[in-house]
């Protein structure tokens, strides 16, 4: 809702009480998750452009140039509240509104990624959000026809009052073809068209930028309900008009609905909006006007089209059997103009309902960096670690989702990265997530590790990582203590962008993630979400799954000589030590992995290089033993610095050696490749019980 | 030439894989909306997906729409992969039903099936064992009485139908069943989906093959 000084400059600005109409859409239009009135100070830390970049931050996707005529889009956005209080419909809902976003530019959506966050999964209600949110995902994912390529899922108490869930989507278009989100020319149509339009979802977005409590239930109102059958509908329908060449403009209809998305595109292109509320096709009786203008029914789009090009854009939807209703015209005068049944629901200027906010003071407070020393626990990391359900495997979710539908998949989710070949033949690798428990040990430094970590997952599939969109999921601004995490966390993303030059091309926040659950002040730890695509230019990605025969596994890069963060440190302890990034180290092996032809490569992940290597022999069900001259913890077990893993061919394992040596980066031999299988570290373990221990974990959290 | 039609209801959604697959074929192959005209296909593929969102049960609107009976009376040879063969099933042409996985998820994963003895067009392949992926809901194959026409069977690597390697809790291990006179054949498998190298499988090939070799008469 507005704050005080806001209702005092909508006043001064006016002139007189704005309509109900005019405030539910500057409620929706200023909110956090509109507007970015906290966060979007912050956004010239990124790096915006490169030759790459066709359409940056700003619009529903991001397009990149992958060649050939062709971009990629990708988006990336929460829907955090609503899936705490409906969780099957929020995660559906967030799902279905990142694929429109990417549709609304004219792409072809080919891939979506999810990154979600719970409470540990040992109460009921931890388990039930876990199942309902993956079914939701699945339900609506699958049944629309974009497969499943990846996303992270990571479980804390922090999350147990505001689990996340952010979705990522992935899109396909030819470069003359893509569609701005912009009403450019007076006289053209605002068409309509896909779900017709009911109360569900009034208020969402001002909704999602306050603070969950008690009453949350209250809320369910607020909460969209998807349709995935008008999705896939609605897709097809754009992209036949897509192909026909006959929008000017296109957006979808998402936070604050139709008055948002006639709002944004108006200011886009120098131009106002009149809008006929009477024409839009309803499914609910007695709607009044500032329903209809806010309503956050789902699977809604708003063209903008010359008159000339009505009749066939309407053969196109009509054979779809989609709603539809030509709602008003783009008008000269920059103005929002809105009426129903005679009556004015809106009149307003359309800059100050997108610009006009005051500017909200936010205050950095300071951060405490914990170094953590702690004896060491003695146990058998190795099986600790695998049963841990951070580490476990996630197969159990992933398998829900369908992975091949389009059929263009090349590596499914579960590894390092999903891949998928384009239209142009080349191969796009992608990642998503972050590491929330790094984060919030040291946001700056945790948010930067976190992102070097999805930059390498790209990597080791030989890709170049060419754009990254963030979403930052964090507490509330108006505290000193969560804003300087929020920045915090920006900033370590933001000089991730810049050294490894790779641009962000859009993105989303997510603030008020804190609750008062039971009288306690909860706050998620801060989740800088960020969503990385990379090209294979030439030649195939290198797998993810190790080739059976004889050869050594070697490490490049180093060991980091620090373990505040790492997941070994949160589950046995010992000296934490400071936090450290190494740039120029990781651009270098950046370079060496990108179009190299190792046998199969991966990056030292969560959990460290005894933990990446098990996982890796599990997955390939291929044997492996561990030799390694160093044996410190912080070479076993450390992870967040710069290092990967090559699987070498024997009869060429001195000359790689040798030539690694002469280009500077550090490599040695830390495991083979064995006949049985079996992993052995210190002793042996059946490759077979290792997988039923690692699987179990998220396998008992979906037992209900 | 011959002309494969892939069928699309509403929401159906891996038509465009299934062309592009037909279409590596040298055939020709073309997307075919539920309310058009058959008389010149001489193939019919019941391509996967939601039809009709799967309201109801998997399936069955589209079983009772006007193409299926068309498509029954034409005596083109027809494939049915995944909400294909749910379709099939709801239309009676293909004999049982497709109930929910006993996992009661969504699953997805890639499998192993074996051709069985069979009087469809898939004979040709009995014995062989393929790697093919599956990605079903309602996958879980069941028949009041002991189905006399399967053409395959969910199987483990080396082609043991053994109970550990049943997905979905399907009845007798069974992945795909034709119609009695063997002109129609259904699967839960997605063949379409293990056609290309970079698919990581090219088994699907060889049923699309023996379907197009029954297409060509």
């Amino acid at each position: 809702m507005a704050t005080a000084e806001e209702e005092q400059v909508i006043l001064k600005e006016l002139g007189r009480k704005p309509t109900p109409g005019e405030m539910a859409m500057i409620d929706a239009l200023w909110s956090e998750h509109c507007s970015y009135k906290s966060s979007k100070r912050w956004f010239n830390l990124f790096l915006t452009e490169s030759e790459r970049v066709k359409l940056g931050i700003g619009e529903g996707a991001g397009l990149l140039d992958v060649g050939d005529g062709y971009v990629v889009g990708i988006g990336l956005e929460s829907h955090n509240h609503p899936s705490a209080v409906d969780p099957f419909n929020g995660a559906a809902t967030g799902v279905g509104g990142i694929i429109r976003d990417i549709v609304s530019q004219g792409c072809r959506p080919v891939a979506v990624l999810d990154c979600l966050r719970f409470g540990f999964p040992d109460s009921p209600r931890q388990k039930l959000l876990l199942d309902q949110v993956v079914l939701g995902i699945s339900s609506y994912g699958n049944c629309v026809g974009v497969p499943n390529l990846g996303g992270d899922l990571e479980f804390a108490e922090e999350f147990a009052s505001n689990p996340l869930v952010n979705a990522m989507c992935v899109g396909v278009a030819k470069q003359d073809k893509i569609i701005r989100s912009v009403a450019n020319e007076p006289g053209d149509l605002l068409l309509l068209f896909g779900s017709s339009t009911g109360r569900d979802g009034i208020g969402g977005v001002t909704f999602a930028s306050e603070e969950l409590d008690d009453t949350q239930q209250e809320s369910r109102g607020s909460v969209q309900i998807g349709d995935p059958l008008t999705e896939k509908l609605l897709i097809d329908a754009v992209l036949e008009l897509r192909d026909s060449d006959l929008l000017h403009g296109l957006q979808d209809l998402g936070g604050g609905g139709l008055a948002c998305a006639a709002a944004e595109m108006a200011e886009k292109g120098g131009t106002g909006v009149r809008l006929e509320l009477i024409k839009v096709p309803l499914r609910e009786e007695g709607m009044q006007g500032w329903e209809i203008l806010v309503s956050e029914s789902q699977e809604r789009m708003l063209a903008v089209l010359p008159e000339d090009n009505l009749q066939e854009a309407l053969r196109i939807i009509e054979s779809k059997e989609l709603a539809w209703a030509v709602v008003g015209r783009v008008t000269e005068g920059r103005k929002f103009q809105a009426e129903y049944r005679g009556e004015v629901v809106a009149d307003i200027p359309i800059d100050f309902t997108i610009n006009g906010f005051p500017e909200p003071v936010r205050e950095q407070g300071e951060l405490r960096i914990e170094t953590d020393d702690r004896p060491v626990v003695e146990t058998d990391y190795l099986v600790a670690m695998l049963s841990d359900i951070n580490i476990a495997s996630k197969r159990p979710v992933f398998q829900q989702y369908d992975q091949h539908v389009q059929g263009n998949t090349v590596i499914p989710p579960g590894g390092d990265a999903g891949v998928i070949v384009l239209p142009n033949g080349k191969y796009l690798a992608m990642a998503a997530g972050t590491n929330s428990y790094l984060v919030s040990r040291n946001p700056l430094l945790g948010s930067a590790l976190a992102t070097l970590q999805i930059v390498r997952s790209v990597v080791c599939r030989g890709a170049l990582p060419i754009g990254m969109v963030d979403s930052l999921n964090a507490g509330n601004p108006e505290k000193k203590d969560s804003y300087r995490q929020f920045v915090d966390a920006i900033r370590g993303v933001a000089e991730v962008s810049h050294k490894l030059e790779v641009p962000v091309v859009g993105g989303n926040v997510s603030l008020y993630n804190e609750a008062d659950l039971d009288g306690e002040r909860r706050r998620i730890l801060p989740s800088p979400f960020v969503g990385i695509v990379g090209v294979v230019e030439e030649g195939e990605p290198i797998p993810d799954i190790l080739h059976p025969d004889e050869s050594a596994i070697v490490q490049i890069g180093v060991a980091p000589d620090f373990m505040a963060g790492s997941q070994f440190h949160r589950m046995f302890g010992g000296t934490g030590g400071e936090m450290r990034v190494q740039f120029e180290l990781e651009q270098k092996l950046l370079k060496e992995l990108i179009g190299s032809n190792y046998l199969a490569a991966t990056d030292v992940g969560r959990g460290g290089l005894v933990t990446t290597l098990a996982k890796w022999a599990i997955r390939s069900d291929v044997g492996l033993r561990v030799k390694t001259e160093d044996t410190s913890i912080e070479f076993l077990w450390g992870e967040n610095s710069p290092r990967y893993l090559i699987q070498v061919p024997i009869n060429i394992l001195e000359t790689t050696l040798e030539r690694l040596k002469e280009t500077n980066i550090p490599a040695e031999v830390v495991a083979e490749v064995t006949e049985d299988r079996i992993f052995t570290f210190g002793k042996e373990y059946l490759l077979n019980q290792l997988r039923e221990i690692w699987e179990n974990p998220v396998n008992r959290a979906l037992e209900i | 030439m011959s002309t494969i039609g892939v069928i699309r209801f509403p929401g159906t959604n891996n038509e465009w894989e299934t062309v592009r697959a037909l279409q590596s074929f040298g055939v020709e192959a073309k997307v075919v909306e539920h309310n058009q005209q058959i008389d010149d296909l001489d193939g019919i593929w019941l391509a996967g997906g939601f039809s009709y969102g799967d309201v109801l049960r998997a399936g069955a609107i589209a079983g009772a729409s006007r193409i299926m009976k068309d498509i029954s009376r034409s005596g083109r040879p027809v494939l049915g992969a995944c909400n294909g063969f749910q379709i099939l099933t709801e239309a009676d042409l293909i004999e049982g039903a497709l109930l929910p996985n006993t996992t009661t998820r969504f699953v997805c994963k890639w499998i192993y099936m074996t051709i069985t003895e069979n009087d469809s067009y898939l004979n040709e392949l009995q014995g062989s064992t393929l790697r093919i992926p599956i990605a079903h809901f309602e996958g879980n194959f069941w028949s009041e009485s002991t189905p006399e026409n399967i053409v395959a069977k969910y199987s483990t690597r080396d082609g043991d139908a053994a109970p550990r390697a049943n997905p979905n809790g399907s009845m007798d291990n069974i992945a795909g069943l034709s119609s009695n006179d063997g002109r129609m054949v259904g699967m839960m498998p997605h063949p379409e989906r293990s056609c290309f190298k970079h698919q990581g499988s090219t088994d699907g090939r060889k049923i699309i093959q023996a379907f197009l070799k029954e297409v060509h008469g």
